[in-house]
Protein backbone atom coordinates (compact mmCIF):
# COMPACT_ATOMS: atom_id res chain seq x y z
CA UNK A 1 0.00 0.00 0.00
CA UNK A 2 2.92 2.41 0.74
CA UNK A 3 4.99 1.38 -1.87
CA UNK A 4 1.87 2.02 -4.39
CA UNK A 5 1.19 5.99 -2.83
CA UNK A 6 5.46 6.56 -2.95
CA UNK A 7 5.23 5.90 -7.15
CA UNK A 8 2.67 8.08 -6.88
CA UNK A 9 4.25 10.36 -5.51
CA UNK A 10 7.07 10.08 -7.36
CA UNK A 11 5.44 10.40 -10.55
CA UNK A 12 3.98 13.60 -9.51
CA UNK A 13 7.15 15.07 -8.93
CA UNK A 14 8.83 13.83 -12.19
CA UNK A 15 5.67 15.72 -13.82
CA UNK A 16 6.45 18.77 -12.15
CA UNK A 17 10.48 18.51 -12.39
CA UNK A 18 9.53 17.84 -16.65
CA UNK A 19 6.92 20.85 -16.81
CA UNK A 20 9.81 22.91 -15.23
CA UNK A 21 12.09 22.26 -17.34
CA UNK A 22 10.36 22.37 -20.39
CA UNK A 23 9.01 25.95 -19.67
CA UNK A 24 13.13 27.12 -19.10
CA UNK A 25 13.45 25.21 -22.22
CA UNK A 26 10.63 27.14 -24.21
CA UNK A 27 11.78 30.68 -22.29
CA UNK A 28 15.79 30.32 -23.58
CA UNK A 29 14.30 29.75 -27.47
CA UNK A 30 12.01 32.46 -26.84
CA UNK A 31 15.42 34.25 -25.66
CA UNK A 32 17.46 33.12 -28.37
CA UNK A 33 14.98 34.81 -31.23
CA UNK A 34 15.18 38.20 -29.65
CA UNK A 35 11.29 37.64 -28.80
CA UNK A 36 11.25 38.60 -25.59
CA UNK A 37 13.69 40.86 -23.31
CA UNK A 38 14.57 39.60 -19.11
CA UNK A 39 11.87 40.90 -16.70
CA UNK A 40 13.22 43.83 -14.89
CA UNK A 41 11.95 44.23 -11.58
CA UNK A 42 9.62 46.94 -10.63
CA UNK A 43 9.47 49.09 -7.53
CA UNK A 44 6.30 49.71 -6.32
CA UNK A 45 5.76 53.57 -7.58
CA UNK A 46 6.79 52.22 -11.27
CA UNK A 47 4.15 49.07 -11.12
CA UNK A 48 1.15 51.99 -10.07
CA UNK A 49 2.67 54.23 -12.58
CA UNK A 50 2.51 52.17 -15.38
CA UNK A 51 -1.10 50.30 -14.42
CA UNK A 52 -1.89 54.17 -14.00
CA UNK A 53 -0.32 55.18 -17.53
CA UNK A 54 1.11 58.13 -15.96
CA UNK A 55 5.28 58.54 -15.56
CA UNK A 56 6.00 60.18 -11.69
CA UNK A 57 5.69 63.84 -11.09
CA UNK A 58 8.07 65.59 -8.92
CA UNK A 59 6.86 68.07 -6.62
CA UNK A 60 10.01 70.65 -5.84
CA UNK A 61 8.96 72.25 -2.34
CA UNK A 62 10.51 75.77 -2.58
CA UNK A 63 13.52 76.94 -0.75
CA UNK A 64 11.39 78.88 1.95
CA UNK A 65 8.70 76.28 2.38
CA UNK A 66 6.05 78.19 4.79
CA UNK A 67 2.66 78.74 4.75
CA UNK A 68 3.54 81.80 7.59
CA UNK A 69 6.02 83.40 5.60
CA UNK A 70 6.26 82.43 1.98
CA UNK A 71 2.13 81.88 1.73
CA UNK A 72 1.89 82.24 -1.87
CA UNK A 73 4.81 80.04 -3.03
CA UNK A 74 4.24 77.54 -0.32
CA UNK A 75 0.67 77.75 -1.04
CA UNK A 76 0.83 76.93 -5.02
CA UNK A 77 3.46 73.95 -4.38
CA UNK A 78 0.77 72.42 -1.64
CA UNK A 79 -2.13 73.15 -4.25
CA UNK A 80 -0.10 71.43 -7.14
CA UNK A 81 0.74 68.06 -4.86
CA UNK A 82 -3.04 68.41 -3.88
CA UNK A 83 -4.03 68.39 -7.63
CA UNK A 84 -1.39 65.46 -8.53
CA UNK A 85 -2.61 62.93 -5.27
CA UNK A 86 -6.29 63.75 -7.00
CA UNK A 87 -5.13 62.13 -10.22
CA UNK A 88 -3.91 59.49 -8.90
CA UNK A 89 -0.26 60.26 -10.46
CA UNK A 90 2.45 59.08 -8.37
CA UNK A 91 4.74 61.92 -6.26
CA UNK A 92 7.94 62.62 -5.64
CA UNK A 93 8.36 65.43 -3.07
CA UNK A 94 11.56 67.06 -3.76
CA UNK A 95 12.22 68.69 -0.58
CA UNK A 96 16.44 68.88 -1.51
CA UNK A 97 15.90 72.46 -2.16
CA UNK A 98 14.66 73.49 1.00
CA UNK A 99 16.39 75.84 3.68
CA UNK A 100 14.25 77.21 6.08
CA UNK A 101 10.90 75.39 6.59
CA UNK A 102 8.11 75.35 9.15
CA UNK A 103 5.46 72.96 10.22
CA UNK A 104 2.19 74.47 8.59
CA UNK A 105 3.31 73.11 5.40
CA UNK A 106 4.46 69.77 6.55
CA UNK A 107 0.59 69.44 8.28
CA UNK A 108 -0.69 70.62 5.47
CA UNK A 109 0.95 67.96 3.27
CA UNK A 110 -0.16 65.37 5.93
CA UNK A 111 -3.52 66.75 5.68
CA UNK A 112 -3.50 66.22 2.49
CA UNK A 113 -2.21 62.62 2.07
CA UNK A 114 -5.06 61.68 4.76
CA UNK A 115 -7.28 63.04 3.07
CA UNK A 116 -6.74 60.95 -0.02
CA UNK A 117 -6.51 58.08 2.65
CA UNK A 118 -10.02 58.78 4.06
CA UNK A 119 -11.73 58.79 0.64
CA UNK A 120 -10.26 55.66 0.11
CA UNK A 121 -8.42 56.71 -3.04
CA UNK A 122 -5.02 55.14 -4.22
CA UNK A 123 -1.93 57.47 -3.87
CA UNK A 124 1.57 56.97 -4.04
CA UNK A 125 3.80 59.55 -2.50
CA UNK A 126 7.84 59.04 -2.29
CA UNK A 127 10.33 61.65 -1.39
CA UNK A 128 13.41 62.74 0.03
CA UNK A 129 15.04 65.15 2.57
CA UNK A 130 16.15 68.52 2.48
CA UNK A 131 20.18 68.92 2.48
CA UNK A 132 20.05 71.81 5.09
CA UNK A 133 20.71 70.21 8.03
CA UNK A 134 17.89 73.03 10.32
CA UNK A 135 15.42 71.73 7.75
CA UNK A 136 15.89 68.41 7.96
CA UNK A 137 15.67 67.73 11.11
CA UNK A 138 12.22 69.88 11.23
CA UNK A 139 11.44 66.55 9.11
CA UNK A 140 12.72 64.62 11.56
CA UNK A 141 11.78 65.98 14.77
CA UNK A 142 8.39 67.18 14.33
CA UNK A 143 6.96 63.30 14.09
CA UNK A 144 5.96 64.21 10.32
CA UNK A 145 7.75 60.67 9.51
CA UNK A 146 5.61 58.70 12.05
CA UNK A 147 2.40 59.44 9.73
CA UNK A 148 4.34 58.55 6.90
CA UNK A 149 5.97 54.92 5.95
CA UNK A 150 9.72 55.43 6.42
CA UNK A 151 12.98 53.95 6.05
CA UNK A 152 14.29 57.16 8.33
CA UNK A 153 13.70 57.22 11.74
CA UNK A 154 12.00 60.26 12.98
CA UNK A 155 13.77 61.49 16.56
CA UNK A 156 11.88 60.94 19.66
CA UNK A 157 9.80 63.52 20.87
CA UNK A 158 11.85 66.08 22.74
CA UNK A 159 11.38 67.42 25.81
CA UNK A 160 10.78 71.42 23.96
CA UNK A 161 8.01 69.99 21.20
CA UNK A 162 4.95 68.53 21.26
CA UNK A 163 5.37 66.36 17.56
CA UNK A 164 2.55 66.56 15.37
CA UNK A 165 -0.96 65.44 16.86
CA UNK A 166 -4.32 64.67 14.77
CA UNK A 167 -8.17 63.71 15.73
CA UNK A 168 -11.63 64.34 14.18
CA UNK A 169 -12.60 64.70 17.67
CA UNK A 170 -13.02 68.23 19.57
CA UNK A 171 -10.72 65.96 22.58
CA UNK A 172 -10.15 68.29 25.58
CA UNK A 173 -7.02 66.08 26.17
CA UNK A 174 -4.85 67.81 23.67
CA UNK A 175 -5.93 71.02 25.08
CA UNK A 176 -5.01 70.13 28.43
CA UNK A 177 -1.97 68.40 27.01
CA UNK A 178 -0.96 71.96 25.39
CA UNK A 179 -2.03 73.73 28.92
CA UNK A 180 0.68 71.32 31.05
CA UNK A 181 3.11 72.04 28.14
CA UNK A 182 2.92 75.66 28.84
CA UNK A 183 2.91 75.54 32.24
CA UNK A 184 5.89 73.66 32.54
CA UNK A 185 7.56 75.27 29.73
CA UNK A 186 6.60 79.28 30.92
CA UNK A 187 5.97 78.84 34.36
CA UNK A 188 2.47 79.64 33.90
CA UNK A 189 -0.47 78.73 36.42
CA UNK A 190 -3.51 76.67 35.13
CA UNK A 191 -5.49 79.89 35.61
CA UNK A 192 -3.51 81.65 33.22
CA UNK A 193 -3.21 78.82 30.67
CA UNK A 194 -7.25 78.59 30.73
CA UNK A 195 -7.25 81.21 27.45
CA UNK A 196 -5.25 78.77 25.49
CA UNK A 197 -7.08 75.71 26.71
CA UNK A 198 -10.30 77.73 25.36
CA UNK A 199 -8.86 78.56 22.01
CA UNK A 200 -7.25 74.95 21.61
CA UNK A 201 -11.28 73.52 22.07
CA UNK A 202 -12.49 76.31 19.98
CA UNK A 203 -10.14 75.84 16.78
CA UNK A 204 -10.95 71.84 16.95
CA UNK A 205 -14.67 72.27 17.32
CA UNK A 206 -14.43 74.64 14.16
CA UNK A 207 -13.11 72.22 12.53
CA UNK A 208 -15.12 69.26 13.70
CA UNK A 209 -18.14 71.23 13.13
CA UNK A 210 -17.26 72.04 9.82
CA UNK A 211 -16.76 68.48 8.47
CA UNK A 212 -20.01 67.88 9.01
CA UNK A 213 -20.78 70.35 6.01
CA UNK A 214 -17.82 68.89 4.01
CA UNK A 215 -18.54 66.67 0.74
CA UNK A 216 -16.79 63.98 2.09
CA UNK A 217 -16.52 64.61 5.81
CA UNK A 218 -13.00 63.84 5.73
CA UNK A 219 -11.96 66.98 8.06
CA UNK A 220 -9.45 66.82 11.01
CA UNK A 221 -7.35 68.80 12.78
CA UNK A 222 -3.18 69.16 13.64
CA UNK A 223 -1.23 70.79 16.07
CA UNK A 224 2.46 71.03 17.02
CA UNK A 225 3.67 73.27 19.85
CA UNK A 226 7.42 74.21 20.05
CA UNK A 227 9.38 75.91 22.85
CA UNK A 228 12.24 78.15 21.85
CA UNK A 229 14.34 78.38 24.92
CA UNK A 230 16.59 81.75 23.85
CA UNK A 231 13.32 83.35 23.55
CA UNK A 232 11.54 81.41 26.44
CA UNK A 233 8.29 81.59 24.24
CA UNK A 234 6.32 78.68 22.78
CA UNK A 235 5.28 78.38 19.15
CA UNK A 236 1.93 77.24 18.59
CA UNK A 237 0.26 75.68 14.87
CA UNK A 238 -2.95 74.42 14.39
CA UNK A 239 -4.81 73.31 10.80
CA UNK A 240 -8.03 71.75 10.05
CA UNK A 241 -9.05 70.88 6.14
CA UNK A 242 -12.42 72.22 6.92
CA UNK A 243 -14.08 74.72 4.04
CA UNK A 244 -12.56 77.44 5.65
CA UNK A 245 -13.68 80.31 7.75
CA UNK A 246 -14.47 82.22 4.53
CA UNK A 247 -16.98 79.64 3.31
CA UNK A 248 -18.66 78.80 6.56
CA UNK A 249 -19.49 82.10 7.41
CA UNK A 250 -22.46 84.12 6.23
CA UNK A 251 -22.26 86.09 3.80
CA UNK A 252 -24.02 89.65 3.08
CA UNK A 253 -25.39 90.07 -0.06
CA UNK A 254 -22.50 92.18 -1.80
CA UNK A 255 -19.70 89.86 -0.32
CA UNK A 256 -21.37 86.88 -2.11
CA UNK A 257 -21.20 88.95 -5.06
CA UNK A 258 -17.54 90.14 -4.62
CA UNK A 259 -16.36 86.34 -4.00
CA UNK A 260 -18.04 84.68 -6.81
CA UNK A 261 -16.87 87.45 -9.32
CA UNK A 262 -13.21 86.61 -7.52
CA UNK A 263 -13.86 82.78 -7.90
CA UNK A 264 -14.73 83.05 -11.20
CA UNK A 265 -12.07 85.31 -11.97
CA UNK A 266 -9.06 83.13 -10.68
CA UNK A 267 -11.00 80.27 -12.32
CA UNK A 268 -9.87 82.27 -15.96
CA UNK A 269 -6.06 82.57 -14.82
CA UNK A 270 -6.51 85.84 -12.87
CA UNK A 271 -3.91 86.17 -10.08
CA UNK A 272 -4.85 88.58 -7.67
CA UNK A 273 -8.32 88.27 -6.00
CA UNK A 274 -9.91 91.16 -3.69
CA UNK A 275 -9.25 91.13 -0.02
CA UNK A 276 -12.50 90.01 0.26
CA UNK A 277 -11.70 86.39 2.13
CA UNK A 278 -9.06 88.42 4.92
CA UNK A 279 -12.20 90.36 5.54
CA UNK A 280 -14.32 87.74 6.04
CA UNK A 281 -11.55 86.29 8.63
CA UNK A 282 -11.37 89.82 10.84
CA UNK A 283 -15.38 90.09 10.91
CA UNK A 284 -15.95 86.60 12.18
CA UNK A 285 -13.01 87.30 15.01
CA UNK A 286 -14.79 90.18 15.64
CA UNK A 287 -18.34 88.09 16.57
CA UNK A 288 -20.01 89.71 13.96
CA UNK A 289 -23.18 87.72 12.79
CA UNK A 290 -21.91 85.13 10.74
CA UNK A 291 -22.63 81.75 12.07
CA UNK A 292 -23.24 80.10 9.11
CA UNK A 293 -26.41 78.43 11.14
CA UNK A 294 -28.54 81.11 11.42
CA UNK A 295 -28.58 81.25 15.34
CA UNK A 296 -27.66 83.92 17.14
CA UNK A 297 -25.96 82.19 20.17
CA UNK A 298 -23.26 80.66 17.25
CA UNK A 299 -20.52 82.12 16.77
CA UNK A 300 -18.72 82.58 19.51
CA UNK A 301 -15.70 81.00 19.00
CA UNK A 302 -13.50 82.97 16.77
CA UNK A 303 -14.29 86.12 19.00
CA UNK A 304 -12.41 83.69 21.85
CA UNK A 305 -9.74 83.69 19.65
CA UNK A 306 -9.79 87.58 19.22
CA UNK A 307 -9.79 88.07 23.45
CA UNK A 308 -7.38 85.79 23.69
CA UNK A 309 -4.90 87.60 21.59
CA UNK A 310 -5.91 90.88 22.76
CA UNK A 311 -4.85 89.64 26.28
CA UNK A 312 -1.55 90.21 26.13
CA UNK A 313 -0.68 86.71 26.54
CA UNK A 314 -0.02 85.90 22.64
CA UNK A 315 1.25 87.97 20.06
CA UNK A 316 1.99 87.02 16.12
CA UNK A 317 -1.83 85.56 15.73
CA UNK A 318 -2.22 84.75 12.27
CA UNK A 319 -5.25 82.83 10.33
CA UNK A 320 -4.50 81.78 6.81
CA UNK A 321 -7.96 80.43 5.10
CA UNK A 322 -9.12 80.37 2.00
CA UNK A 323 -7.44 82.90 -0.33
CA UNK A 324 -7.57 85.15 3.11
CA UNK A 325 -4.28 85.53 4.99
CA UNK A 326 -4.75 88.13 8.43
CA UNK A 327 -1.48 88.74 10.88
CA UNK A 328 -3.95 89.51 13.23
CA UNK A 329 -2.98 92.90 15.58
CA UNK A 330 -5.90 94.75 18.03
CA UNK A 331 -4.03 98.76 16.51
CA UNK A 332 -4.07 97.71 12.85
CA UNK A 333 -4.19 93.91 11.71
CA UNK A 334 -2.01 92.93 7.82
CA UNK A 335 -3.81 92.16 5.28
CA UNK A 336 -3.78 90.25 2.33
CA UNK A 337 -5.41 88.49 -0.21
CA UNK A 338 -3.58 85.14 -1.76
CA UNK A 339 -3.70 84.36 -5.07
CA UNK A 340 -4.73 80.93 -4.52
CA UNK A 341 -6.68 79.86 -1.51
CA UNK A 342 -5.21 77.17 0.92
CA UNK A 343 -7.26 73.70 1.94
CA UNK A 344 -8.36 74.69 5.44
CA UNK A 345 -7.83 77.25 8.43
CA UNK A 346 -4.43 77.74 9.50
CA UNK A 347 -3.69 79.31 13.15
CA UNK A 348 -0.50 80.16 14.62
CA UNK A 349 0.78 81.92 17.77
CA UNK A 350 3.37 82.41 20.02
CA UNK A 351 3.10 82.96 23.59
CA UNK A 352 5.40 83.63 26.67
CA UNK A 353 4.45 84.25 29.87
CA UNK A 354 4.18 88.03 30.68
CA UNK A 355 2.62 87.81 34.10
CA UNK A 356 -0.43 88.69 33.28
CA UNK A 357 -3.48 87.29 35.53
CA UNK B 1 -32.34 81.25 49.10
CA UNK B 2 -30.40 78.40 50.78
CA UNK B 3 -28.86 76.27 48.53
CA UNK B 4 -27.84 72.87 49.26
CA UNK B 5 -26.72 70.78 46.21
CA UNK B 6 -23.93 71.45 44.32
CA UNK B 7 -22.00 70.78 41.64
CA UNK B 8 -18.21 71.04 41.27
CA UNK B 9 -17.34 70.91 37.80
CA UNK B 10 -13.58 69.84 38.12
CA UNK B 11 -14.51 66.87 40.34
CA UNK B 12 -17.98 65.41 38.89
CA UNK B 13 -17.75 66.47 35.25
CA UNK B 14 -14.29 66.93 34.24
CA UNK B 15 -11.14 68.98 34.62
CA UNK B 16 -11.12 69.45 31.25
CA UNK B 17 -14.66 70.17 29.97
CA UNK B 18 -14.65 69.67 25.72
CA UNK B 19 -16.88 71.38 23.20
CA UNK B 20 -20.74 71.82 22.34
CA UNK B 21 -22.38 68.53 21.83
CA UNK B 22 -21.10 64.53 22.46
CA UNK B 23 -21.25 64.04 18.49
CA UNK B 24 -18.09 66.66 18.26
CA UNK B 25 -16.25 65.09 21.55
CA UNK B 26 -15.96 63.94 24.70
CA UNK B 27 -16.97 65.95 27.99
CA UNK B 28 -19.46 68.48 26.06
CA UNK B 29 -21.77 71.40 27.16
CA UNK B 30 -24.90 69.43 25.93
CA UNK B 31 -23.74 66.18 27.96
CA UNK B 32 -23.04 68.81 31.47
CA UNK B 33 -26.22 70.23 30.97
CA UNK B 34 -28.29 66.87 31.02
CA UNK B 35 -26.42 65.21 33.26
CA UNK B 36 -26.32 67.64 35.88
CA UNK B 37 -28.49 71.02 35.24
CA UNK B 38 -31.68 69.87 33.64
CA UNK B 39 -32.97 67.46 36.32
CA UNK B 40 -33.09 70.15 38.92
CA UNK B 41 -34.64 72.71 36.38
CA UNK B 42 -37.44 70.33 35.51
CA UNK B 43 -37.93 70.24 39.57
CA UNK B 44 -37.28 73.80 40.34
CA UNK B 45 -34.21 72.78 42.99
CA UNK B 46 -31.76 75.69 42.97
CA UNK B 47 -27.96 74.71 42.12
CA UNK B 48 -24.67 75.90 43.02
CA UNK B 49 -22.15 75.99 40.48
CA UNK B 50 -18.39 75.62 40.97
CA UNK B 51 -16.59 76.49 38.38
CA UNK B 52 -12.71 76.40 40.02
CA UNK B 53 -10.30 73.61 39.06
CA UNK B 54 -10.60 73.12 35.72
CA UNK B 55 -8.35 73.56 32.54
CA UNK B 56 -10.74 76.26 31.49
CA UNK B 57 -13.99 76.46 29.47
CA UNK B 58 -14.72 76.89 25.78
CA UNK B 59 -17.43 79.22 24.57
CA UNK B 60 -19.10 76.04 23.09
CA UNK B 61 -19.40 74.57 26.29
CA UNK B 62 -20.27 77.23 28.33
CA UNK B 63 -22.96 78.39 25.67
CA UNK B 64 -24.13 75.04 25.84
CA UNK B 65 -24.28 74.31 28.80
CA UNK B 66 -25.78 77.37 30.32
CA UNK B 67 -27.50 79.37 27.29
CA UNK B 68 -28.60 75.82 26.22
CA UNK B 69 -30.54 75.78 29.70
CA UNK B 70 -31.92 79.62 29.30
CA UNK B 71 -33.22 78.61 26.05
CA UNK B 72 -35.03 75.42 27.17
CA UNK B 73 -36.58 76.42 30.20
CA UNK B 74 -36.52 80.03 30.00
CA UNK B 75 -33.85 83.07 31.46
CA UNK B 76 -36.00 84.51 34.06
CA UNK B 77 -36.55 80.63 35.93
CA UNK B 78 -32.93 79.58 35.12
CA UNK B 79 -30.95 82.73 36.65
CA UNK B 80 -33.68 81.83 40.12
CA UNK B 81 -31.82 78.12 40.08
CA UNK B 82 -28.35 78.24 38.88
CA UNK B 83 -25.77 79.96 41.63
CA UNK B 84 -21.92 80.42 40.92
CA UNK B 85 -18.48 79.94 42.49
CA UNK B 86 -15.58 81.04 40.75
CA UNK B 87 -12.74 82.51 43.42
CA UNK B 88 -10.00 81.49 40.28
CA UNK B 89 -11.48 83.03 37.65
CA UNK B 90 -14.55 85.10 39.10
CA UNK B 91 -15.40 87.31 35.47
CA UNK B 92 -16.52 84.45 34.31
CA UNK B 93 -19.75 84.76 36.36
CA UNK B 94 -20.48 87.85 34.78
CA UNK B 95 -19.95 85.91 31.70
CA UNK B 96 -21.75 82.76 31.94
CA UNK B 97 -25.00 84.91 32.73
CA UNK B 98 -24.75 87.80 30.38
CA UNK B 99 -23.52 86.67 27.09
CA UNK B 100 -24.86 82.92 27.45
CA UNK B 101 -27.85 83.22 29.49
CA UNK B 102 -29.30 86.01 28.76
CA UNK B 103 -27.78 85.97 25.37
CA UNK B 104 -26.51 89.76 25.36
Amino acid sequence: MNSKKTEVYRQKKAEIRNRRARSRQEEKDRRHHGSVTPRKKLSLLELLARKKGKRRESIVFPEHFSIIDNPAESIRCLNAFKSALLSGTPLYLNAEGVRTITIDTLLSVLAQMNAQKTKKLLYSVGGNFPRSEPAQTTFRDSGFLDYVNSKTNAFPESRDIIQIKAGSLADPDIAKQLCDFSIQKLKMSKIQTSGLYNIVIEIIINSVMHAYEHEFKYNRWYCYAQYDREKDEIGFTMLDTGLGIPETVRKNHGERIIKSVANLARGMGATASPLVDAELIVSALRGEFRTKTGESFRGKGLPTVREFAESGYIENLTIVSSSGYVSYDPQGSKLLALSEPLVGTLFFWKMRNRGVQ
Amino acid sequence: MNVRKSVVISVDFSEAPGGRHPVNGPKSGQEFRERFLEQNAQSGTPLLIDLDGTYGYSASFLDEAFGGLARKFGVEKTLALLFFKSDERPYLIPLIVDRYMKGN
